[in-house]
């Protein structure tokens, strides 16, 4: 195994009243400490790139790694707000990148996590998302569209959950025989593909520019058609809609 | 006392002169003539006859003796049905009597009345606990037969019985050898990895050396219902080549009685049956032909003819024609695994050539267009364009990517190694342009070879039915159970999918017979097209997850 140094930058150690509280609220873009970002990717080119991308959107990055024992010790000393993991690392580049999520999450609950993958598996999503909120699963390709992937980044680390729209898109065309989605609207479809992405009410007005009231009713229609529970969180909501879909 | 004395010393004499012969293994016929002979003269009689039971009530005339010394024909069939000694000595294996031929019946006792035969008694030859023949013995005149006289044949039907099981233990032994060694020969020819072509000759070749007749043949039946000629030794030359098809057999013929019946055959006289005249040009009258299995499968049939055909000829044959199967399954799967061998390199070839093919043609080009754009977009008299252009370049770059993301799925979902079989189907499933049922029943993982082979078999059908199937629905069914996994996709389109025609088929059947497994496909025109194959999920059809038997 290559012993590859990882490093913790001095001149940004963590800020003292920010360590070990609970992960800043807020809508991200607001929050005024700099977030701290531990970033975790064999490959050193596509790693530089995401940092320095990342620093200059008003991130922290505070340790970098190429495999996934190093990215543990990394998060368990300088306890970032952000892990943004590659699932496939060494040494066996599988899925070592969702162990290590696992482990950060069980140890770290507040710490908001991206993996990135370079093929997106609803199995693996599901995995991800049954351990809690403020989890990211996202094809890598997607931080070449640098002000989407920065937003996205944002809502992961104020509690959202986000799933990749290109996976959405395979379990929403997927075709059946007697499809629970026919009974939907044109409209409706794009709303239940959004609300499986990991959108809010909000997040959805603004993407189809219609108000929050409008969405609102919209999800009320899908979730009675398809027999759906009322879900308290987005979180719960995403995880809802995307089993259904699996299953459907 | 003197008579009595005499009797039995003659009788004594005519023992020792038949045992003599037993002894010295004398010809079946020369022993038999001694022994008709010896018998009609010790008990007085007018004729003596011995005859041999074949199967369907029938017995063959062996040898006979007369009085008179007047030729009575040996080697003919007469059928025992009715009431006549035969019969009575078949049906009881015991001595038995006809002394008035005015109750007997049957085609026997005719002929006995037609010559004047007033009383017979006859003794059965048994042989190894069968009634293998029966020694009779009658008069003409008047005849008073002696008291004893089933005791008295009964002293010579025993020896007779002695010599033949000896000489039939014999001709067994000599037949065995001579089988094995034509199988010898068969095997060292197969092992050598001989074309099946000369495989069939030789097997044809040795049959005709083992039965001694003029000509034999090798037909083979195939799948579409008709027949090929595979192998023609001896004395004739049909009409069609070795290797053609064999056509305008009589309807009634072996290669269509065999065929329809899956058993043995015999035409004794091809004058006397429809479309034999063919046949019959050739010189040959009469043949028996017995059918080959191969794996439990009606393969074909062997033919030897023309006659004479003895009665046991069928069984003899079959005995021949068990291992012969063997021989012909050896190097039938001997040639299927090389013709599979040369496939799969082929398929690796053609697969390799479309992968670079795709690179070159896509990505590689794009990238080089791309580079080019870039270049110019960054050329001094750009000025404030340079900006657009790039994000334009960089937009075409993720649709470069986009593409050998998906390329990479064809070359091998990572989704299998990483998930297993279950969530990879169910994946292929939604990505699949017509609806798709998939039904995965596995508790873990499998052994990867497995996992790729029950992939694949499912993604090429998927492709086949949205792509000739004009199917509705799919439904992919697959179980783990016992050591094997079941794997079954059907579709409801139009069916009419041939698994020798298109190599997307045929290279499956490549893939799970190389792990081991079935694959059947079953498609009749308008019916929908379902593939059904099974893989054995043991450790040596791969290797397994170090967790098992946890």
């Amino acid at each position: 195994m290559a012993a590859e140094t990882f490093r913790l930058r001095a001149a940004t150690a963590p800020v003292v009243d920010n360590r070990g509280m609970p992960s800043p609220t807020g809508t991200g873009d607001a929050t005024p400490d700099r977030q701290r970002v531990v970033l975790a990717d064999d490959d050193v080119l596509l790693r530089e790139g995401i940092a320095s991308l990342l620093e200059r959107s008003g991130f922290d990055v505070v340790g970098q790694t190429g495999n996934a024992v190093e990215l543990l010790a990394l998060v368990r000393s300088a306890r970032p707000e952000l892990a943004i993991i590659d699932i496939r690392m060494p040494p066996g580049h599988a899925t070592e990148g969702l162990e290590a999520a696992r482990v950060i999450r069980a140890e770290l609950p507040g710490t908001a996590i991206v993996v990135l993958s370079a093929h997106v598996e609803v199995d693996q999503a599901m995995e991800l998302l049954a351990d809690g909120e403020r989890i990211g699963y996202l094809l890598k390709s997607r931080v070449t569209d640098v002000a989407a992937f920065i937003e996205t980044v944002e809502r992961i680390t104020a509690g959202a959950s986000v799933v990749d729209p290109s996976l959405v898109q395979e379990l929403v065309k997927a075709r059946r025989r007697r499809d629970p989605l026919d009974a939907l609207s044109p409209r409706e479809h794009e709303v239940l593909a959004l609300m499986a992405e990991g959108a809010s009410n909000a997040g959805i007005a603004s993407r189809i520019v219609v108000t929050e009231g409008t969405v609102e009713k919209h999800v009320r229609s899908i979730l009675t058609k398809l027999d759906l529970p009322e879900s308290g969180t987005d979180h719960r909501r995403v995880l809802a809609v995307l089993r259904f879909l699996e299953a459907r | 006392m003197g008579d009595q004395t005499r009797q039995l010393a003659d009788e004594q004499a005519a023992l020792r002169r038949v045992a003599t012969l037993v002894a010295r293994v004398a010809p079946a016929d020369e022993l038999f003539a001694a022994v008709v002979a010896e018998v009609g003269r010790l008990l007085a009689a007018d004729y003596a006859r011995l005859a041999r039971y074949e199967p369907g009530e029938v017995i063959t005339v062996m040898s006979t003796w007369t009085r008179t010394g007047s030729q009575l024909p040996v080697g003919q069939r007469l059928a025992i049905a009715g009431k006549n000694v035969s019969m009575l000595v078949l049906q009881t294996g015991r001595p038995a009597r006809v002394d008035d031929f005015a109750d007997a019946s049957g085609p026997i006792a005719a002929e006995a009345r037609a010559h004047g035969v007033r009383c017979t008694v006859g003794a059965p030859i048994i042989v190894e606990g069968r009634v293998w023949g029966v020694m009779s013995v009658g008069a003409i005149q008047e005849w008073t037969p002696p008291a004893d006289i089933e005791a008295r044949l009964a002293s010579f039907t025993d020896l007779l019985a002695t010599a033949i099981a000896n000489a039939k233990a014999d001709q067994e032994l000599r037949e065995l050898a001579a089988t094995q060694a034509a199988l010898r020969r068969l095997a060292m020819l197969v092992a050598r990895g001989e074309q099946p072509e000369a495989v069939f000759a030789a097997v044809t070749r040795e049959a005709l050396r083992h039965f001694g007749l003029g000509t034999a043949r090798m037909i083979r039946f195939e799948l579409d219902g008709t027949a090929t000629l595979v192998a023609n030794e001896g004395k004739t030359t049909p009409d069609v080549g070795v290797g053609d098809p064999w056509v305008g057999y009589p309807p009634n013929g072996l290669t269509a009685t065999v065929r329809r019946t899956g058993r043995a055959a015999r035409v004794d006289d091809y004058g006397a049956i429809e479309g034999g005249e063919a046949t019959l040009r050739e010189g040959i009258r009469s043949a028996v032909a017995v059918p080959i299995h191969v794996d439990g499968r009606l393969w074909g049939l062997i033919a030897v003819g023309p006659g004479p055909l003895p009665p046991d000829l069928e069984q003899r044959m079959a005995a021949f024609t068990d291992l012969v199967g063997t021989a012909v399954a050896n190097a039938q799967t001997r040639a299927e695994i090389i013709a599979s061998r040369a496939r799969i390199v082929a398929a690796s070839d053609d697969a390799r050539r479309q992968i670079e093919r795709d690179l070159h043609d896509g990505a590689q080009q794009r990238l080089l267009a791309l580079a080019l754009r870039l270049r110019s977009a960054v050329a001094p008299n750009k000025g404030d364009e340079a900006g657009a252009e790039i994000m334009d370049v960089a937009a075409d770059v993720m649709a470069v990517t986009d593409e050998l993301r998906e390329m990479c799925r064809g070359i091998h979902p990572a989704i299998l190694s990483s998930q297993g079989l279950r969530p990879a189907l169910r994946s292929l499933g939604r990505r699949s342009a017509i609806p798709v049922e998939v039904d995965v029943r596995i508790d873990g993982r499998l052994p990867e070879p497995v996992e790729v082979g029950a992939y694949y078999v499912v993604s090429e059908m998927l492709t086949n039915a949205a792509k000739h199937a004009r199917a509705s629905v799919v439904e992919v069914d697959v179980e783990a159970s016992g050591a094997r996994l079941r794997v079954r996709v059907r579709d409801d389109g139009v069916g009419g999918a041939d698994s020798l025609q298109g190599s997307g088929l045929i290279g499956l059947k490549d893939r799970i017979d190389a792990l081991g497994g079935t694959f059947s496909l079953h498609s009749p025109a308008g019916a929908g097209t379902t593939v059904c194959c099974e893989l054995p999920t043991s450790a040596d059809a791969g290797h397994t997850d170090s967790g098992a038997g946890e």
